[in-house]
Order: C-alpha cells, then sequence, then structure tokens
C-alpha cells in the first residue's frame, strides 16, 4: 500500500497513456474504418477486392504480428516511429478492419429498396450514402463498435511488448524497481490492481453495449 | 534494404519447430475452451444456482481484462502462492480459461435456443437430468453455436502469439529471437506474417466448411441430420449467437 501511494503519479501517467492511446485509436479507426466499409460495398470490383482484402489481412493476423510489423519494417522504410505511433497505427489498423466489417454488415442489412428509392429521387451515390444508407447503419453497427471499443483497450496492453510505456508497463517497472531496492515482490498485489483497474474500465463498456444492442434490435 | 529469400529458406526449419509449439499450444487450448464453455454454457441454461452465478463473474472477469495480463499473472504472480508453473503450461491455461470464458458466451447462445419443448419431452420420456444435457441440449446447442465458437476457435490460435512475451518457443518468439542475433528483421516478420496467414485464414476455411455441414438450415442439403426437420418445426434459427 506504501509502495503504491509512492509511485501512484508513475502509475497514473501509464494509465493516461492507455487511455489516450485507446482513445486515438478509436477516432482513427472509425474514419478508416467507415470508409473502407462503404467501399466494400461499391461496384467497383477492384475497389471491392482491395477493401475487402485489407479487413481480411488486418483480420487476419495476430495483432502482436502487425505491432512488429510496424515497429520493426516502417523504419526500414525511412519512416521513423516511436513505440508509441507504432501501437497506434498498427491498432488503428486492426480496430479498422473490424470496424469495416461492421458497417459492411450494417449497410448491407439495410433493404435495397432504400438505395434504389433515393437514387430514384435524383440524390447521387455519395448523398445516397451520406443521407439515407449510413444514418440507418449506424444505429445497426453501434453494439459492435463498443463492443470493439473495451476489445481495444485490453489490446493496448500489448503494446509494453514493443516498450511502449502504458499502465500495464509502468505496474511492471515499479515490480522490478522494487524487487531490486527492496529485494521485495510485490508482482502478485500488483498484477491484481492492474486486472481491476482494466476491469473497471471495459466492464461498462460491455454492459453498455448489450443494452444498446437490445434497444436497436 | 534486399531481400534475402536463402537466409528464408534457411530459418525455415526452426521457424516450423515454433509453428509446431503454436499448433501444440493452440489444439490443447481450443480443446478445454471448448470444454469449459460447453460446461459453462450448460450450467447457465440450467440456471443451477451458486454455480451459474460463478460462471457470469468468470466471464465477465476474463471478457473485461487483458489476456496479457492474465499471462503475465499466472507466470509472474502465482509463484507468490507457491505455484511455479513452466511458461508453456501457463499459455495453455491462459488461453484456455480466456477462450473458455469467449465459449461460454458463444454455447450459451446455442443452449438458450435448444426449445423447452425437447427438454420436456425428455423429462416425459423419462431421461435424467444428465441424460438430457448430453443427449439434447451439448448436441443441438453445439451445433447451433458452432459459427460462433469457430470465431474464438481461430481467436485462440491467434492469441498464441501472446506467449512471446513470456518466452514460449513459439513461431513469432521464434522470428524474434532470430531477429536479435542476425537483424534481417524484414525477412523474418513477412515470412510469420504469411505462416499465420496461411494458418488462420486455413482454419477459418475449415471451420467454414464444417459450419455448412452442420447448419440446420442448409438449403442445399435439405433437413440435414436426425435433428433437421425437429428443429425447422421449432422455428429454430441457426444463427442466433450472442
Amino acid at each position: 500500500m506504501e509502495v503504491l501511494s509512492r509511485n501512484l503519479d508513475f502509475l497514473l501517467d501509464g494509465l493516461i497513456n492507455t487511455i489516450l492511446l485507446s482513445l486515438s485509436c478509436i477516432g482513427i479507426a472509425l474514419v478508416v474504418g467507415i470508409v473502407i466499409g462503404v467501399l466494400q460495398t461499391n461496384k467497383n470490383r477492384l475497389i471491392k477486392l482491395l477493401s475487402r482484402g485489407y479487413a481480411e489481412l488486418f483480420r487476419g493476423l495476430p495483432i502482436v504480428i502487425t505491432l512488429f510489423l510496424v515497429f520493426f519494417l516502417l523504419p526500414e522504410f525511412g519512416v521513423n516511429v516511436n513505440s508509441y505511433i507504432s501501437a497506434m497505427i498498427a491498432l488503428s489498423l486492426w480496430s479498422s478492419a473490424n470496424i469495416s466489417v461492421a458497417v459492411r454488415g450494417a449497410i448491407q442489412s439495410i433493404p435495397p429498396t432504400q438505395m434504389e428509392a433515393s437514387l430514384a429521387l435524383g440524390l447521387s451515390s455519395y448523398q445516397t450514402m451520406r443521407y439515407v444508407i449510413l444514418p440507418q447503419a449506424v444505429r445497426r453497427m453501434l453494439p459492435s463498435v463498443i463492443g470493439l471499443m473495451s476489445n481495444l483497450v485490453q489490446s493496448t496492453s500489448l503494446s509494453v511488448l514493443i516498450g511502449n510505456l502504458d499502465f500495464l508497463k509502468s505496474a511492471q517497472l515499479i515490480i522490478e524497481r522494487v524487487e531490486l531496492m527492496e529485494g521485495l515482490s510485490i508482482a502478485t498485489q500488483m498484477y491484481m490492481l492492474v486486472l481491476a483497474v482494466y476491469f473497471i474500465i471495459c466492464y461498462p463498456l460491455s454492459i453498455l453495449a448489450k443494452r444498446v444492442e437490445r434497444i436497436y434490435r | 534494404m534486399s531481400f534475402d529469400f536463402g537466409y528464408i529458406i534457411d530459418t525455415l526449419p526452426l521457424l516450423l519447430t515454433g509453428l509446431k509449439m503454436t499448433l501444440f499450444i493452440s489444439v490443447f487450448s481450443i480443446l478445454f475452451s471448448l470444454i469449459i464453455g460447453m460446461g459453462g454454457a450448460v450450467i447457465r441454461t440450467l440456471k443451477i444456482p451458486v454455480l451459474s452465478q460463478l460462471v457470469v463473474v468468470y466471464v465477465d472477469l476474463i471478457r473485461n481484462t487483458p489476456l496479457l495480463v492474465h499471462v503475465f499473472f499466472l507466470y509472474f504472480g502465482l509463484p507468490a502462492f507457491g505455484i511455479k508453473l513452466s511458461a508453456v503450461a501457463v499459455g495453455i491455461i491462459a488461453l484456455s480459461l480466456w477462450g473458455g470464458a469467449f465459449a461460454a458466451e458463444n454455447f450459451r447462445g446455442g443452449t438458450d435456443a435448444v426449445p423447452h419443448a425437447l427438454i420436456e419431452s425428455g423429462q416425459s420420456l423419462g431421461l435424467s437430468t444428465w441424460q438430457i444435457v448430453s443427449h439434447v441440449i451439448i448436441p443441438l446447442g453445439f451445433r447451433i453455436s458452432f459459427p460462433a465458437f469457430s470465431n474464438t476457435a481461430v481467436s485462440v490460435i491467434k492469441n498464441s502469439a501472446y506467449m512471446t512475451s513470456i518466452g514460449v518457443a513459439e513461431l513469432t518468439f521464434m522470428a524474434v529471437d532470430r531477429m536479435a542475433y542476425d537483424f534481417k528483421t524484414y525477412e523474418m516478420l513477412l515470412t510469420i506474417a504469411v505462416i499465420y496467414l496461411i494458418l488462420i485464414w486455413g482454419t477459418s476455411y475449415l471451420f467454414g466448411r464444417i459450419e455448412r455441414k452442420l447448419d440446420f438450415n442448409n438449403k442445399t442439403k435439405k433437413g440435414s441430420g436426425l435433428n433437421g426437420s425437429v428443429i425447422k418445426k421449432f422455428g429454430l434459427s441457426s444463427r442466433r449467437t450472442d
């Protein structure tokens, strides 16, 4: 307990890093995911192939591998990224792929008559998508997007593997420091605390996802 | 930066031993998550007091905390209680508990969808609770919720890469280990990425085939299986999952 109060600032910094990482990823992933999801319903076969390939690729790769690919390979192309930015890119790739699939599913669940009616009224296909289809699709994809957010917060913990100083990493550093300086092992208590904090963040999200699903069904 | 194909061929046997470990961990974890998930789902469907609340707590706890922290807790936290597990054991336990929690949710969609009339008719035929579970709820529930479970199973394979963090000699670990010696990051990472994609896509395809075989509402195979007509009569959809 005493160790905890001494290191509270350090832990909080880690927690803020985790939350910022999650928020920036969900922001990027929503934009990219919706665009790619819409492209997946495009009539052009090449566009369809590419956008579906993107989703299949980043959903198929384990997140750890995407993370390593971004972290180790971007510098080889002359793009210098630190571990935070790498984690942000990799997790955005993964979550946007997942969101795009949810978007595609939602769009395809809208009756085609909606599309036909709006086109018949003289709206362009962009306007149809923007004002008719997407607003309806958003409600249907909301549960899976909220569920994904909980998933994303959990997945940010993977960024410790490339050395990002997130919540889990700061907890680990405290464990190591206490062990070195005082010869005490606080691993058990510390990891329980970490589990509890993640649970406090993610549990409300999963409850919300279930609620929203019940409302919109 | 040039791509060294010879190097890949040289290290391929090493990577394949890593792949073997990945498969070993995945197969056992999927098997255990199937058992845990089915048990949890049956307990919740039958609403057994205390036990079903415990299952809810277990599922919520696991689903809302990161797998990586479970792994670290089991590997670094448990020795304080005098339990020292090998890295591979931790890998299998962590993945099974994780997969089991998700599978319990998957299967509950199926076991809950088994029509009550079928359970009642089992009772009126004089079947014991255990017989109803093993002959009615599990076979029907499994078929209904298999599509959802197959997603979980594929995720278990993908998440076996987490075990790199505690030094299990699986595919990712082998590649990262080589990278530290030979600095052929480019070759190693792309190679394991391709291996993972083949593995994951292949497994998904395989599960998809099984799904079609098990699907009650399959148009191409009318009244598939013994129970097809029964299920149709009760208006059951095979796609009802959580």
